[in-house]
């Protein structure tokens, strides 16, 4: 077998020792499977058999066939063929072994040792294939032996060296060996310490090549032994994964807005940490970018150079989250599919990068590259450093039709603005409380009154809505002329018994939005909504109300003409947002020094009973008790206020004085 | 003091609603070219609290906007009491629905003083929101 005859040929090979290990051998990342390929030597005596197959192309010489395809994939990218390929990948390999080494005869023997169980293997050969040969069709000069094995992981174990200060051996092979290494994951495992070097032959082979000739202090001399391997496979922890959003804050250009995550799980910081973040790793790469989502949105460009990424996985979700991104560089990864650019679909990508990936050269001419990428991300105007020609489109196509932004409140005279907030903040103190009697003094003599609602049929929001429908002059569904007089009421008595009838309410005054369209001498127009919920024996619906009206002067303050009440339950949006404002807020002025109030004889008791509904529902403790507080403070509610937050903080307030079936 | 509502005028105004409702909406999603011809010369539309004066710029604030389509849901009127406009005949029509603006649906509800001039009804003032902004 063609392992024997490698092993004479290389005898220093640090591939020897692979063999008291075990026999797998490992290539790059590809987490599509860990079979090693049989590659052409699986064929007994391979060198014949790839001889016959290339027709006595042979030994020492590269054939034309071969030639064109690497031209075709310079980076040695030998995806390209289709299943039929694979049959025929074994005698392929094998030639190309032989012609490149001009001997014929592979040094890389002792690597198919296992060839015979594993030439069974599938077409994941070729993938080996291709990685094996990564990066090397260009090069054809004469080439240092271990060259065929430097790229891909290898797994250092330094045996029984558990006990040993892991950077004191470190330092003692850094002193021993020239080739510069990063050790990724250095680690105790069993009695060992483990370390893994990637794409990183000659450091690996010059490690093992100190074996047992490296004496620490104590005397010992350690055996170091390397495996190929694959790539180490770990989760993140949540505390590294603070690390790595730290890391990733070091490397975010605020000024930029750039984030730079060039060849990431090499960040000296993090291979330092001892921690191993690959983004080719889709676990990592969804962490990745859920930091990315949640604390820099605005990014405007990021680097995913170098990174061995073989998919664009997680990056369409840059799309939504990060609007604002428009320079990508994905140079130097792995993307070998045309289709693996469809994740940047939606992308606003202006500056893209993809050179030094295979898929760059999957394309018959630049034209079909640079339209394949603009399939996918139209504004693309830089591609690989180049500018590209404006692509013709039409006018309508940057026409970005954004809706105005919503402003919660309007009034055309900022007078009306006091006035209103006044007049609303008296209107739902009492509406909010058991008695809405008094509101009849908000109406005119022979104001008019009409209720519409609209509920859905099924869910939370349908239910306790009987009530309303009684009232519901929607024109829409009632169609009959004296049902529709009918529920118009008239006349402020009867307002105010309608008002009467209904559910008992709390409005969440921070939901409010205020429209004051007309302000004129004798009317105004304006239109409140906002969320309230309907007090109910259990869990008490949300709903959505809008009032539209008409107020005119009367006496020293003002009245309503005409109201049109539109009741709704509100979307899941509201309900999340609703009563989310502090409970106890100190009224800003003093309902006494309240300009215009609706007229009434029995003002003093009226403001008493006022001031107690709002300190009710503020406190949130029973009637009488928030009677007996504000008496307690010669009915200031400043101070009563005070009084209570006091006594609360202090948890000095007896339950009893809460209402115990709340459900709030 | 003004005398109660009459028959008459809660009919004629629940008439004009409906009227008034179908040509707005219709003008709205299919022929915003002629909105202004519904609103008075200086009438006035707060849409989500974004006011805009005059016939021509609310035709032109809605021709801004992307293509609509609106399903009423609500319908309501009220003949605008002698208190606050005397003898000039007005309505306050209010309307609830949903609307589908640039894929999106919003719930909506909108408010509209509306007054004859000389004939015709016209728009004084338009308060338009979504439900949740």
């Amino acid at each position: 077998m063609s392992n024997n005859r490698g092993r004479h040929q290389q005898p220093r090979n640090f591939l020897i020792h692979a063999k008291s290990d075990g026999s797998r051998h490992y290539y790059e990342h590809d987490d599509r499977g860990s079979d090693r390929s049989g590659g052409g030597s699986g064929n007994p005596g391979g060198k014949g058999g790839y001889r016959k197959f290339r027709g006595g192309g042979g030994r020492g010489g590269r054939s034309n066939w071969d030639d064109e395809r690497g031209s075709r994939y310079p980076d040695g990218h030998w995806r390209g063929g289709g299943g039929n390929n694979s049959g025929g990948s074994g005698y392929a390999g094998g030639g190309r072994r032989g012609g490149r080494d001009g001997s014929g005869r592979g040094h890389r023997g002792p690597q198919y040792k296992n060839n015979d169980v594993e030439m069974s293997g599938s077409n994941k050969n070729r993938y080996q294939d291709m990685y094996k040969h990564q990066g090397r069709r260009r090069d054809r000069g004469p080439r240092p032996p271990n060259m065929n094995n430097s790229l891909g992981w290898h797994k250092i174990i330094i045996r029984e060296a558990s006990d040993l200060n892991q950077q004191e051996v470190l330092e003692a092979i850094r002193e021993l060996v020239r080739e510069p290494f990063i050790p990724i994951l250095y680690e105790v495992e069993g009695r060992s310490l483990v370390f893994y070097l990637e794409d990183n032959g000659s450091a690996c082979q010059a490690i093992t090549e100190i074996s047992r000739r490296m004496t620490m202090p104590s005397g010992q001399r350690l055996s170091i032994y390397s495996n190929r391997s694959p790539p180490p496979n770990r989760h993140l922890t949540p505390p590294e994964r603070n690390h790595v959003t730290q890391i990733m804050s070091q490397r975010y250009s605020v000024e930029l807005k750039r984030l730079d995550l060039k060849n990431f799980h090499n960040d000296p910081t993090l291979v330092k940490e001892g921690i191993f973040c690959p983004l080719y790793r889709l676990p990592n790469m969804r962490i990745i970018m859920d930091i990315v989502v949640s604390n820099v949105p605005s990014v405007e460009e990021i680097d995913l150079s170098y990174n061995k990424l073989h998919t664009l996985e997680q990056l369409d979700r840059l799309a939504s989250a990060c609007s604002s991104l428009v320079r990508l560089s994905l140079k130097k990864n792995k993307l070998v599919n045309e289709m693996s650019l469809d994740k940047l679909n939606g992308l606003g990508i202006v500056e893209l990068t993809l050179e030094g990936n295979p898929v760059c050269d999957k394309f018959r001419d630049s034209e079909t590259y640079i339209s394949a990428v603009r399939k996918r991300c139209p504004k693309v105007m830089f591609l690989d450093g180049q500018d590209l020609p404006k692509p013709i489109g039409f006018e309508v196509d940057d026409e970005v039709i954004t809706l105005p932004t919503s402003i919660p409140q309007y009034y055309v005279q900022s007078s009306a603005k006091d006035l209103i907030s006044v007049f609303l903040q008296q209107y739902y103190q009492i509406f909010d409380s058991n008695n809405r009697k008094p509101l009849d003094a908000a109406y005119t003599q022979h104001a008019l009154f009409s209720l519409t609602c609209n509920f859905p049929e099924t869910g939370p929001g349908a239910k306790y809505t009987g009530i309303y429908a009684s009232e519901n002059r929607n024109l829409r569904r009632v169609r009959c002329s004296d049902r529709r007089n009918k529920l118009m009421v008239q006349g402020r008595a009867a307002i105010a018994s309608v008002l009467s009838s209904l559910p008992h309410t709390t409005h969440d005054a921070a939901s409010f939005t205020i429209d004051v369209s007309v302000v004129e001498a004798q009317l105004m127009v304006a239109v409140v909504s906002g969320v309230f919920r309907q007090v109910a024996d259990h869990s008490p619906p949300i709903r959505f109300f809008s009032r539209s009206l008409t107020i005119v002067p009367e006496g020293t303050g003002f009245c309503i003409a005409n109201e049109q009440l539109y009741i709704t339950s509100a979307t899941v949006e509201q309900i999340k947002r609703a009563f989310k404002e502090p409970a106890i807020a100190p009224v800003p002025t003093s309902p006494t020094a309240a300009v215009e109030s609706p007229a009434s004889d029995t003002n003093a008791i009226r403001l008493k009973q006022e001031m107690i509904v709002k300190f009710t529902e503020a406190s949130g403790m029973l009637p009488q008790y928030s009677e007996l507080c504000l008496e307690g403070s010669g009915w200031d509610y400043q101070k009563a206020a005070e009084m209570f937050t006091k006594l609360k903080a202090e948890n000095k307030i007896p339950p009893e004085y809460f209402p115990q079936n709340t459900s709030t | 003091m003004a005398a109660e509502t009459d028959r008459t005028s809660l009919t004629s105004a629940c008439t004009a609603a409906e009227s008034f409702t179908k040509l707005y909406y219709d003008f709205l999603d299919k022929m915003r070219h002629k909105l202004s011809k519904l609103y008075l010369e200086n009438g006035k539309l707060v849409w989500n609290g974004n006011a805009v004066d005059g016939n021509n710029n609310i035709q032109k604030f809605y021709e801004d906007l992307p293509p609509s389509v609106h399903i009423l849901n609500c319908l309501d009127s009220q003949p605008v009491r002698e208190e606050a406009v005397g003898k000039q005949s007005t309505i306050q029509v209010t309307t609830a629905g949903f609307v589908t603006l640039k894929d999106r649906k919003y719930p909506f509800h909108q408010s509209f003083l509306i007054t004859a001039k000389e004939d015709k009804w016209k728009v004084v003032s338009d308060v338009f929101r979504f439900q949740s902004t």
